[in-house]
């Protein structure tokens, strides 16, 4: 698990204050283009000095709700509250928030220094001292020789950064990121993600950042919320989200699980027993999406948490299956087990001792009943 | 935990805005009369060819087509329709060859001098047309004299001849982009498949220029169609276009039978636009629309 | 068949000589002509440019069908052959014509307005003529920019105005002067509509050219007025390929 330290950091405010006024936060918002609803009530907050991912696949509504918060769109219903105080109406230049923009939008026909000088020449500051304000920003995110260029003569990494510089340049109440990588190959993402991180944590300023790719969301955010249809599926930390997953949909949309179609059969608290398609019991955490369901279900258990289990141990569950496939990836081994007429994926950490099964050979698989969620089956 | 858990229950926050986009409106608003400027010319002889009137009135007192009538049995429009029809089928098939030919040959690697044969290829685009015309009138007067007084100046060939240069530019941008947008791949793939010159012209040549081609002869035709100056400068008793009797009826013989005319001219262009537009347009993305293509490539000295 | 006719006019051009010349520079109406073609060439250019912007500009803002739609506009003078537009400019302008119809039944006016055989009118015609010639040199340098950048200024404070004046403004600068120079050429050559349209003080440099020619009977002299006008819009088209034109920022 990637969780980075920061939400825990001294310098951070408490992310779940309840009664804090939270820098950005949307309620209800649902948004229609004269047809049906693209956005479908919305509700979302984002804390001071938190950063918060909007992770969806395409076309989930992440930048309609973004353009929403910056001022570009309006919201067919709902309200949108900046510092606690309602922005409807109020014009993208007047919401004071900084905003990086997918294609980074930085103008042409302008130095570098000057794209990031713009904001402060038109709030009215003279022009020795933007210049050296600007040229400060742009040391910062380390392209202080670059200040005397055409945004065309640099990379994409280096343009990505004068977005950045541009959109912390005045002092915003908040950063709003609109996939900000998405045109930057793996490595230079990597790297990026880093830096921004470290903006963040440096100036302690409120972030809202969209992206479809979910390890980046992982490794940025304090908190995510899933989106699908138009619709949250789920917000929450990203252990939250990886460990206790809503809905099938955000189990198999962050990390790679194992879904195994189930019916309840007895409800206990916070754990269930089902009845699997081999007719086997299992016990398993009940998950948001199965609590008030009745219909069919799935279980979902990540291939980390599942192990293979000799016939002395005692596992909470466990299955029989035949061992398909074994593949070394360097940093794990990965088997694929032939069980209950499906395919089960598990891993194993690289110095993990490796059991003596071959391809062929029968095994028994077990996870422990707190891995295992109980979700509702979706279509 | 539950679904969207930062969403506190916040009783009656449900303000519905209604979304009017001004700047939207505005835009449409300041856009029709500009748009009315540009439409009303195209339309506005049509009724006035359908009037029953016998002198240009606005608005047309009652519709017939008794104007079509006296236009068609009139000999000098007729005779003019049949030049236009005439030459402009002439500059469509010269210009078309000549200017594939030279798209052709120009296209693929730089050679020395192509610079100076593409600029010659498109200075008509760059020189005023009566420069052109009267340039044309002494030329073809002195050619006629060369060729033991061969009459060129006044007929239908000598017209078709100074109009196909001006419309060899046109089909040179087009067919050049068409070549352009031919993928050498495909060349190689089916060299390497074994076709041979005549097969690689019929399957991979032709298809890919195809709608070029289409595009180019429309061009050309309707280059020389509506085409007034050249036309002008050459006339002769057998040799009036339309444009040109059009040119001078205006002056001093205003007739509702010009509107007539301007209808037929109005009625071939749109044609071959809708055509261009549904045929070329569509189904090629090599063939950069004509109209689009051109005022952006180079000037046009008009009317 | 290019290059001769060319050629033919020089050579008569240089017959005539001293001449011609003297010819051109005695005729009273020469410095008339010029500053004709001059002053009405610069009001087609103003006009043209600051509605082939707007609609530039608009199609440019609009996505899809609307787009397409702006741009079937523009296109229409472009497919109406001259000589039907200049008729139906007479239609609409002349003293019982459209405007003056629509207008008295409005009760705006009282007495038809003369509109047409003056100024104004050769600017209309010419100015629809040139419109499409404005719009595309724009529209050309427009259409790689990223619509975002309209948000990136705005995100960043600014208003309207300093929008258009940092940003698109300088941004289109080249495409402005492309344009400019473009309808200016063409305007300069123009030779039915001042004819049709203007009074006979309207007369503009093509005219006289076939002035020489079809009245004079003196090609020599025309010839060498040709020739001067080819040198003047060299330099113009020269100027006008110097300008940087579509894809100066495409890579952004
Ligand atoms: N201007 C518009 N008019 C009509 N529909 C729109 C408009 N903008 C967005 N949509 C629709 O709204 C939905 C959400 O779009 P949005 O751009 O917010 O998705 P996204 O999550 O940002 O996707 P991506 O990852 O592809 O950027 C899509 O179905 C899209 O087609
Ligand atoms: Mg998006």
């Amino acid at each position: 698990m990637t969780k980075t330290e920061t939400a825990e950091s001294p310098t951070k405010r408490p992310q779940t204050a309840g009664d804090e006024v939270p820098a950005i936060e949307g309620r209800h918002l649902s948004k229609s283009y004269d047809g049906p609803l693209v956005l479908d009530d919305v509700s979302f907050a984002v804390q001071h000095g938190e950063f918060v991912t909007l992770l969806g696949p395409s076309g989930s509504g992440k930048t309609t709700t973004m353009m929403m918060v910056a001022g570009f769109e309006r919201p067919t219903s709902g309200d949108i509250l900046v510092e606690g105080k309602s922005v409807i109406g109020v014009p993208p230049k007047r919401r004071n928030l900084g905003i990086v923009f997918q294609s980074y939008a930085l103008f042409p026909h302008m130095t570098v220094v000057d794209n990031v000088a713009f904001a402060l020449m038109l709030r009215g500051m003279e022009k020795k001292e933007r210049r050296r304000r600007a040229g400060e920003m742009l040391e910062r995110v380390g392209l202080g020789q670059f200040a005397d260029r055409k945004p065309g003569q640099l990379s994409g990494g280096q343009q990505q950064r004068v977005a950045v510089a541009r959109a912390l340049v005045f002092d915003p109440d908040a950063l709003l990121f609109d996939e900000p990588l998405g045109a930057l190959d793996k490595r230079l993402r990597d790297q990026l993600q880093v830096e921004i991180k470290e903006i963040h944590q440096r100036m302690n300023i409120s972030v809202l950042y969209v992206t479809h790719d979910q390890s980046e969301a992982m490794m940025m955010s304090d908190r995510i919320a899933v989106m699908r249809d138009g619709r949250i599926e789920q917000i929450g930390s990203p252990e939250d989200l990886y460990s206790h997953p809503a809905t099938a949909f955000v189990a198999t949309f962050l990390g790679e699980t194992n879904l195994l179609p189930c019916s309840i059969t007895g409800r206990s608290g916070e754990y269930a027993t089902v009845t699997l398609e081999d007719g086997g019991r299992a016990e398993a955490h009940l998950g948001a999406s199965a609590r008030s369901h009745q219909g069919d279900c799935v279980l979902s258990v990540r291939p980390e948490r599942v192990q293979i289990v000799t016939d002395g141990e005692t596992a909470d569950c466990r299955i029989s299956g035949t061992l398909r496939d074994h593949t070394y990836l360097g940093s794990m081994h990965r088997l694929t087990v032939d069980a209950l007429g499906r395919d089960m994926v598990l891993t194993l950490p690289d110095s993990a001792e490796l059991p003596s099964v071959r391809p062929g050979d029968q095994v028994k698989l077990g996870w422990s009943r707190a891995d295992a969620q109980i979700l509702a089956k979706e279509a | 935990m539950a679904i969207s858990e930062a969403a506190p229950e916040l009783a009656g926050t449900r303000p519905r805005t209604l979304s009017v986009n001004w700047t939207k409106i505005v835009m449409w608003v300041a856009l029709a009369p500009v748009f009315v400027y540009l439409v009303l010319p195209s339309l506005i002889v049509i009724p006035i060819a359908f009037t029953s009137s016998k002198v240009i009135e606005w608005p047309p007192p009652s519709l017939s087509l008794d104007t079509f009538g006296k236009f068609f049995a009139d000999d000098a429009w007729t005779s003019a329709i049949a030049s236009s029809f005439l030459i402009a089928l002439i500059v469509m098939v010269v210009a078309t060859i000549v200017g594939t030919l030279a798209a052709i040959g120009l296209s693929g690697k730089p050679f020395l001098g192509r610079g100076v044969l593409v600029g010659v290829i498109l200075m008509p685009l760059a020189i005023p047309v009566v420069v052109l015309g009267l340039g044309d009138f002494a030329f073809l007067a002195r050619a006629g004299r060369m060729l033991n007084g061969l009459q060129l100046v006044g007929t239908r060939p000598g017209i078709a001849v100074a109009q196909s240069v001006l419309a060899v530019p046109f089909v040179y941008v087009v067919m050049s982009a068409a070549l352009a947008g031919l993928n050498p791949q495909l060349v190689r793939s089916a060299q390497s498949l074994g076709a041979g010159t005549w097969s690689l012209f019929l399957h991979v040549y032709f298809p890919a220029v195809k709608m070029g081609l289409i595009a180019s002869a429309l061009f050309a035709f309707i280059v020389s169609f509506d085409e007034p100056v050249v036309a002008y400068f050459l006339q002769g008793p057998d040799a009036m276009t339309l444009p040109v009797k059009m040119y001078t009826d205006i002056q001093y013989n205003l007739t509702p039978l010009i509107a007539v005319s301007s209808t037929i001219l109005l009625a071939v262009s749109t044609t071959i636009f809708v055509a261009l537009m549904l045929f070329v347009g569509r189904r090629s993305k090599a063939v950069p629309l004509p109209g689009a293509a051109i005022p952006t490539t180079s000037s046009s000295s008009g009317n | 068949m290019l290059v001769w006719p060319l050629v033919e006019l020089l050579q008569a051009a240089i017959q005539g000589g001293g001449t011609s010349f003297d010819k051109l520079q005695n005729n009273p109406t020469t410095g008339l002509i010029v500053k004709n073609t001059l002053v009405i060439s610069a009001w087609t250019m103003l006009i043209v440019v600051v509605l082939g912007y707007f609609l530039a500009f608009c199609a440019w803002r609009a996505k899809g069908a609307q787009r397409a739609l702006i741009i079937a506009f523009v296109l229409l003078p472009f497919w109406t052959g001259v000589l039907v537009k200049n008729f139906a400019w007479t239609i609409i302008l002349q003293e019982h014509g459209v405007v003056n119809t629509v207008l008295k039944s409005l009760h705006i006016i009282d007495d038809p307005l003369t509109l047409l055989h003056n100024r104004f009118a050769v600017i209309v015609g010419m100015a629809h003529y040139c419109l499409p010639y404005a719009f595309f040199p724009i529209f050309a340098v427009m259409i790689p920019l990223d619509p975002r950048i309209e948000r990136a200024a705005e995100s960043l404070g600014a208003s309207r105005w300093r929008l258009a004046r940092h940003v698109i403004f300088p941004l289109t600068f080249s495409g402005i002067l492309a344009s400019a120079l473009l309808t200016f050429i063409i305007s300069a050559g123009f030779f039915i509509t001042p004819v049709i349209l203007g009074s006979p003080s309207d007369r503009m440099i093509a005219n006289m050219i076939d002035q020489y020619q079809s009245q004079f009977v003196d090609l020599n002299t025309a010839s060498l007025l040709a020739m001067l006008v080819t040198a003047a819009f060299s330099v113009l088209v020269l100027l006008y390929n110097r300008v940087p034109k579509e894809g100066q920022y495409g890579n952004l």
